[in-house]
């Protein structure tokens, strides 16, 4: 049962926090390793979702946060019909993806992908603090190199970036058919 | 008309190429033998209506097929480095990759979409315990300690040097001392720290604790320390209310 009580003080915790609490703060007040914190959190959510809980667990690489179950968004909204979030724009989802799927980049290397200049898209993604400055890239200039953050995860309700979709596809150059010719006029 | 679609509905020259190559329902290497140059070029009408940046993201996308068509018609001289990729390599490649970001992008804008029906609390509103302060006997030592970290906290700027203006000393014993005894008959204890006015420069620090001193030595105020170091509270004992006592040490009275 001492597993029960443990699973029993970090749902507590997180319930009195509301925001996301970083899996180290979690680490401390239980006095364990971030290993067996981790290894309880991913039960919980296990746990959690195998029963269908009307509250799920959300973890990702650095945070765990209590969150409604998405399956019941209807009725959450007909309670309380909170404020829809608007909705990303394109340039910066496409801005988002590239970063995403391709991190480390930098802006230039967006703007190759996209073939427009993207400062107004990477800039607005740092305000909306789902992409960071991770480093700066050993080249001439030192351009900044760009990632998602936890935010991202939160928001996009993944773990980690492995588990966006498709991952292994996009996050490699496109491979070209060997040889191919490009047929002309 | 053909083209009904307005240009600033694309997110770029890529995104505008991709639309037609779709249209066409061409594969994106194929874009050479269509009619898809012609076709995007008609669209470079419209770049009037678009900012110069955008505007020209598009002309240096029509330059470059046009480039590539140029290229087309005529004999091409042999390549001089196998591994440097052609415009036409290039445009596709970008094309390709461009469009797989298009596929990506949308997939994670459903998978945010599901995401944001998650609600989630904002954190509890937890009071914290306010600070409580008790404060009994004072000594002397834990007052001057408490005015040299006023001093320290404090440091002045640079004051300009004027030849001409000498400012006359705007604080005097007498002047603190009056302030002192208007906020002890306000309320019935402060603090060393309540008496500055927030900001202090150095020279009122210095004259407030010299009033303070001059204070205690004539029997006006007490003062209460709980432990060293500890805050000191200071309240009226026998406020006088005559100044002469004070007069002597008025440096300029004008």
């Amino acid at each position: 049962m001492e597993d029960h009580t443990f699973f029993h003080k970090i749902e507590c915790m997180l319930f009195v926090a509301g925001d996301p609490v970083a899996i180290t703060e979690l680490a401390r007040v239980l006095d364990c390793s971030l290993a067996v914190a981790k290894g309880a959190l991913s039960e919980m959510e296990q746990l959690y979702r195998s029963e269908g809980r009307g509250i799920q667990l959300l973890v990702t690489a650095d945070t765990a946060q209590l969150v409604s179950n998405r399956d019941y968004i209807e009725d959450v909204k007909r309670l309380i019909s909170p404020d829809e979030t608007k909705s990303v724009s394109q340039s910066l989802l496409e801005t988002l993806a590239v970063v995403a799927y391709r991190q480390p980049v930098t802006r230039s290397d967006v703007e190759r992908v996209r073939g427009v200049r993207c400062d107004y898209a990477v800039t607005q993604l740092i305000k909306l603090g789902l992409i960071v400055e991770v480093g700066r890239k050993d080249v001439v200039g030192h351009p900044a190199l760009f990632g998602t953050t936890d935010k991202f995860l939160r928001q996009f309700g993944i773990h980690c970036v492995d588990e966006m979709p498709d991952f292994s596809l996009y996050s490699h150059d496109i491979l070209e058919d060997a040889g191919e010719e490009i047929p002309a006029v | 008309m053909a083209y009904t679609v307005q240009l600033s509905q694309f997110e770029g020259p890529l995104d505008l190429l991709l639309h037609l190559i779709e249209e066409a329902e061409v594969d994106v290497k194929d874009i050479f033998v269509s009619e898809i140059t012609a076709q995007y070029l008609s669209y470079m009408d419209q770049l009037d209506e678009m900012d110069m940046d955008t505007a020209s993201e598009f002309l240096t996308m029509a330059a470059t097929l046009l480039y590539i068509k140029s290229r087309q018609l005529l004999p091409r001289p042999p390549r001089e480095d196998e591994d440097e990729e052609s415009p036409e390599e290039l445009l596709i490649r970008q094309l390709r990759d461009y469009k797989a970001f298009k596929e990506a992008s949308e997939k994670l804008k459903s998978l945010f979409e599901s995401a944001r029906n998650c609600c989630t609390r904002l954190p509890e509103d937890v009071p914290l315990p306010p600070k409580e302060v008790a404060l009994d006997g004072a000594t002397m030592d834990g007052l001057f300690a408490a005015f040299l970290e006023m001093l320290s906290r404090k440091t002045d700027a640079p004051e300009v040097i004027r030849s001409q203006h000498v400012n006359p000393d705007r604080y005097t014993v007498r002047s603190q001392t009056g302030r002192i005894r208007t906020i002890l008959s306000e309320k019935t204890a402060v603090s060393f720290e309540e008496l500055f006015t927030p900001g202090a420069e150095r020279m009122e620090i210095i004259v407030t604790f010299m009033a303070l001193l001059e204070m205690i030595a004539r029997g006006e105020i007490l003062l209460r320390q709980k432990a060293p170091f500890a805050p000191i509270r200071i309240s009226a004992d026998r406020l006088l209310l005559d100044d002469d006592a004070y007069a002597y040490m008025d440096e300029s009275e004008d």
